[in-house]
């Protein structure tokens, strides 16, 4: 197992990043982005639909080589225990299944109850995807980017689709892990009232191609983070960076 | 119902038994040897039997239909993975594929006789060549209608590839397996028959090609009765099967 000291910070920076497709102009997307993880930080990238949010996570999970920058330490030394946006479970293979998959051939069968226990899944173990709600679905995903023992979790619109309460038990099963494990953790969400439930630090994004326009730390505890606390805070970010954060009803309705 | 016959099992045996009956009915109203009866047919399968002529031929027939139904599997579900998976091998191997698709079967059988002579290498490479490209075709399209969230999925948890064949890529071209495994089986045993007749001292085809000249119908519709009965068989008890377990994780539909 690798020393997490060497690992942290994790730097990412994209000079640039476009997309190329033939018949049409060229569309960047990142320019000159840089961004720092700090070991054991809740990292929230927030943003408007469509300005590459998803692009940094697919760089940052090693999906898109195709850009001109780096990654600090290189990807090979780091484990990313990925969540999209949807679960991407294999419906052909049990819960059990979808999650040893994830380990490497040799490590296939240590004893998985604790992770089955912790997430409320144990009895879930042999059935498959397909009978799974879609907060079940997640908790399985969440599980399977537990298992590898990760260094940085990835998280890619997480809560998006589920109802509310769905969500809520989704986001205290993950950030009960999270506290108890220490991780790291990069969420990209445009949800504003969520980010501000969990993240240790904010990041502004704007317009394309999309570049920071704040980065914010939050040092008030997540368990003193009221709802009344997230309304104040959003009224004044949204006092601050009105093109990207907005307190109005459509916003938290989503 | 009775949970040990299969779903459909008895509205299957009753139309097969009108279809007797059918039968039975116009060889009373057509005279002569054009159209025997069902009993002198199975008579003549139970002498053919007998003799030991009947198990000789089928067998003969049954090994040709079982290494060239495995090898065109083998041969043509690797290049039909390949062109879907590769686009420049598509475009440089498609026509290829089209223009042995639109061959005649007959053309490739006696091309095979004139090159390799008259051995069973020439009549297992014919069928071979005949239904690799069928088999292609299909698996082509399995390769192409790859889910790619899970290609996303299986690549950022870095799957190594035993790992990715067997539990990404088999189970989503699983079902285009079976379906050219059933329609292969189909074409297979029609070939081989072919071939036999063109060329081979013994099997099914050979039979038939020999009572033709006698002009012994009841023999003609006794073999064929029961090689279609064998094919029923291995369709019903063999492929049917695997095809369920394939599906045993989908989700039962309310219609079902």
């Amino acid at each position: 197992m690798e020393d997490a000291g060497v690992l942290f910070p994790l730097r990412l920076d994209v000079d640039r990043k476009t997309y190329r497709r033939r018949g049409m102009p060229p569309l960047e997307v990142l320019r000159d982005f840089h961004l720092t993880i700090k070991d054991g930080e809740t990292l929230c990238l927030i943003g408007p639909s469509g300005i590459g949010k998803t692009t940094i996570l697919r760089i940052v999970m090693g999906l898109d080589r195709d850009f001109e920058g780096g990654i600090r330490p290189s990807l090979h030394k780091l484990r990313i225990g990925p969540v999209f946006q949807e679960p991407r479970l294999l419906p052909w293979r049990t819960v059990e299944e979808n999650v040893r998959l994830a380990l490497p051939i040799g490590e296939r069968h240590r004893s998985l109850d604790d992770l089955f226990g912790n997430l409320r899944l144990s009895e879930w173990r042999r059935r498959y995807p397909g009978e799974l709600s879609g907060g079940l679905a997640r908790r399985v995903a969440l599980a399977r980017a537990l298992v590898i023992d990760p260094a940085l979790l990835v998280f890619d619109e997480p809560f998006v689709s589920l109802d509310e309460h769905a969500a809520a038990d989704l986001r205290a099963t993950i950030f009960d892990v999270v506290a108890q494990k220490r991780l790291s953790v990069l969420m990209v969400t445009h949800n504003i009232r969520e980010a501000l439930a969990v993240a240790d630090r904010l990041v502004l994004l704007a317009s394309r191609p999309a570049t920071v326009i704040a980065d914010i730390m939050i040092p008030t505890p997540r368990n003193l983070r009221s709802e009344s606390w997230v309304e104040t805070m959003l009224t004044k970010l949204a006092a601050a960076h009105p093109q990207t954060i907005s307190t109005g009803r459509a916003e938290a309705q989503r | 119902m009775n949970m040990l016959v299969p779903h459909g099992l008895l509205p299957r045996l009753l139309s097969l038994l009108l279809l007797f009956l059918l039968w039975q009915l116009v060889t009373m109203a057509v005279s002569g040897d054009t159209l025997p009866s069902p009993a002198r047919v199975f008579a003549f399968v139970v002498d053919e039997a007998q003799s030991g002529d009947l198990v000789h031929n089928v067998t003969a027939t049954l090994s040709r239909v079982f290494v060239a139904f495995s090898l065109a599997m083998l041969i043509g579900g690797t290049i039909g993975l390949t062109l879907g998976r590769f686009p420049a091998a598509d475009r440089l191997l498609d026509s290829w594929l089209m223009i042995l698709l639109n061959t005649p079967a007959l053309v490739i059988i006696i091309l095979c006789y004139v090159w390799l002579g008259l051995s069973e290498t020439a009549a297992i490479t014919a069928v071979t060549l005949n239904k690799i490209p069928n088999v292609a075709v299909i698996m082509r399209e399995g390769a192409r209608s790859l889910d790619p969230q899970i290609e996303e999925m299986s690549r950022a948890f870095r799957f190594q590839r035993r790992t990715w064949v067997r539990h990404v890529l088999l189970p989503q071209i699983e079902p285009y397996t079976v379906a050219s495994a059933r329609s292969g089986l189909a074409l297979v045993w029609k070939i081989v028959l072919v071939v036999e007749l063109l060329g081979r001292p013994d099997g099914v085809g050979y039979a038939l090609s020999y009572y033709f000249q006698l002009f012994n119908v009841a023999a003609l519709l006794g073999y064929s009765l029961v090689f279609t009965t064998v094919v029923l068989i291995i369709d019903t008890v063999v492929l049917q099967p695997l095809e369920a377990y394939g599906r045993r994780w989908r989700p039962v539909s309310s219609a079902a």
